[in-house]
Parts: C-alpha cells; structure tokens; sequence
C-alpha cells in the first residue's frame, strides 16, 4: 500500500535522506518536501496526505503549532534530533517519533505503523429485500412496501398490492432497512417516507392508512418529510 | 522497491563505520550528496554560530547548534553529535555568554577538525562515484 506525504524539514541533508528512503521502500510517494510550517501549512490547506515527515523546531513556528493549526492533520511522523520531545510527541498522538539520524531499518519499522487510510465510497443503497413467506424466499422492491407492522414474533410487510407475513422482529427488521429510506416512527411500525401522505397530529397516512407516531420520533419525522 | 546496493566503497576509521553502512545501504551517491550538503550546513551553521556568540544571543546560538546537529551523525561522527548535544544544553537563556565562549571555542575547534574529516571522506566518495560512472 503507497501513502501520500511530505516532507517538512528545515536541514537540506535530513531532506534528503528522509526522501530518498521514502523512494527506497515504495512505501511513501512524496510529493513536496517544505523548508518551513507555514508553507506547508498552505500546501495542506488544499491538499490532502496520508502523512506528514515533520520536524519539530524549524524556523517561524514549530511542527507542534503546525499541528495545532490543523483542522484534519495527516498522520505525523516526527523527525527530531531532541529527545526531550518525546514526551510531547505522546501527547499529540503521533505515529512515531524518529530521532535523527536514523537508519533505513528504523525508518522501515516507523512506516509500517502507518495506518491504511482510504476513502470508502458509500455503496449503492439496496432497493430491495427478500422475506421468508411460508417457507419460500420472496422478493420485496422496496419502492413497493408502504410499512411494515410488529406482530410479535412476526411481521407483516404492506405493499401496493398485498400483505405478507414472515417469522421476524421490527428490531431486526429495523437494522435490515437502514439506509433504504424507511423509518421507525412507532415501536410497532417503520414506514416508507417516500410513501407518506400527510401527517396528522399524531399519525402518519400511508396510502390512506393512519400509522401512529411516537412522540419522541415526531421531530425526526417533519425534518424527514422536510416540513418548513 | 529499490533493492539494496552493494557497495565496495568502506568508509574510513575514524568514522562510525557500521552507523554509516546502514544508513546508505552501499548508496554512494546518496552519500556523496548528503556529505556535501552537510559540509555546506556546517560552514553556514559555524559562521552563523559565531555570530551569535559575538551578539551574546544564547537563544539564537542554541537553535543553530540544534540545528547543526544531525549532520555530523550523516557523516559518521556520532560522538561530535554526542558533543554538540552537551554544548547546546547548556545554552540555556539564564547563562550568560561569558559562561558559553569557552566552551564554544573547544566545540568549534572539535567541529573544524571533524568539517576537514569529513571534506577527505567526501572527496573519496565522489572519486568512487567518478570511477564507478
């Protein structure tokens, strides 16, 4: 896995190396090495990194006021040749502290304490479901569900054209339509919004059904429905 | 990945010969450049230490000592580092400069023979380098 970084190092020499074993080790892809904070302070302002090679004492402020200044700071490797800022460096969660000079090796093993960071793109939501009814699977569009009522140990799923019952709790059910536009809006009942009618007092109209709601769920529902 | 290069260049005595070999991996051009890039550090680095020294600025003179520092453990010379590490804590803002000279001029003396140390290392490292090329 290759990260991103820069390097932020006053002392040309340090820059170096620290460049050319991010080259060795196919670890690190850097893409701008810093003489100053406040450069690249800049730089992170419209860019993202998976890491950040940071010295501590540079000239203009400091890599500990760099961090602070930043809203989402990367991960920080810091490279000092103080050990006395060990102590800070714990504070600031840093992925590892390298004392300089450092070898390829010690170098190696800071790298590998890198976390894989990516960006996970959300997933197509789901636009359907399948329920057991009277021992066969049976496919639900979940466009054609109006709700879905407890029974107990049952429940029964309401469409445009029929109602099915299945071996099943509204709890379970509850976590299995995450995300595919339905909502809880009763202990008994979770409701397709984008079949909802009206809301009257304390009761939604699906379809011409009035389905109760709690009042605890009430608030949740107008922003759902986007009353204004 | 880069594989590790093998090198028939040795570092000379005097030097921290193991230090040197597993920073550079067999590298000599690598080498050849932080050498260089080094040298030119500690010139800047002495002269702007001096300064300080004249100005009877500690605080100044301390970050240039920190930040001197590290080149002398890329050529090799962890124990001038080892030094440079004692000379700058002490340069603490409540000690005045008459208490640092001394000290500074030993340091500095050490400093010089190590710069000329490491400008014969470098030469020999771009002449295998040139010969290599």
């Amino acid at each position: 896995m290759m990260h991103t970084g820069i390097i932020v190092e006053d002392l040309k020499p340090a820059a170096d190396i620290l460049m050319r074993f991010c080259q060795r080790s196919g670890v690190v892809d850097i893409s701008s090495h810093f003489l100053n904070a406040e450069e690249a302070l800049d730089y992170l302002d419209e860019h993202r990194v998976d890491v950040m090679f940071l010295d501590v004492e540079m000239p203009g402020i400091s890599g500990f006021e760099l961090m602070d200044r930043l809203e989402y700071p990367p991960q920080v490797i810091l490279t000092t040749s103080k050990t006395e800022y060990a102590y800070d460096a714990f504070q600031y969660n840093v992925t590892d502290y390298l004392r300089k000079p450092f070898t390829y090796d010690r170098f190696l093993e800071s790298v590998q304490k890198l976390r894989v960071t990516k960006i996970i793109s959300p997933e197509a939501p789901t636009d359907h479901l399948f329920i057991k009814v009277d021992g066969k699977l049976m496919r639900l569009e979940s466009r054609d569900i109006h709700y879905i009522e407890s029974m107990g140990d049952y429940v029964r799923f309401v469409t445009r054209d029929r109602k099915y019952i299945t071996h099943n709790t509204i709890k379970n059910i509850e976590s299995r339509v995450e995300g595919m536009g339905f909502m809880k809006v009763h202990r008994s009942y979770i409701v397709n919004m984008s079949q909802v009618d009206d809301l009257k007092d304390t009761n939604l109209i699906v379809k011409g059904v009035s389905i109760p709601v709690s009042k605890s769920h009430k608030m949740r529902i107008r922003q759902e429905l986007n009353i204004i | 990945m880069d594989p590790i290069k093998v090198s028939a260049f040795r570092f000379s005595d005097g030097f921290d010969v193991k230090f040197l070999d597993d920073l550079y991996a067999g590298d000599t051009v690598m080498a050849a450049e932080v050498f260089i890039s080094s040298l030119d550090q500690l010139e800047e680095s002495i002269t702007m230490a001096d300064l300080h020294v004249i100005l009877k600025d500690t605080e100044s003179l301390r970050r240039v000592i920190h930040r001197m520092k590290p080149v002398f453990g890329y050529m090799g010379m962890l124990f001038v580092q080892e030094l440079v590490q004692q000379f700058e804590e002490r340069c603490i803002p409540e000690r005045r400069m008459e208490e640092l000279e001394n000290a500074w001029h030993y340091l500095r003396q050490i400093m010089s023979d190590a710069g000329r140390l490491a400008t014969r290392e470098s030469a020999r490292l771009q002449e295998y380098n040139r010969m290599r090329a």
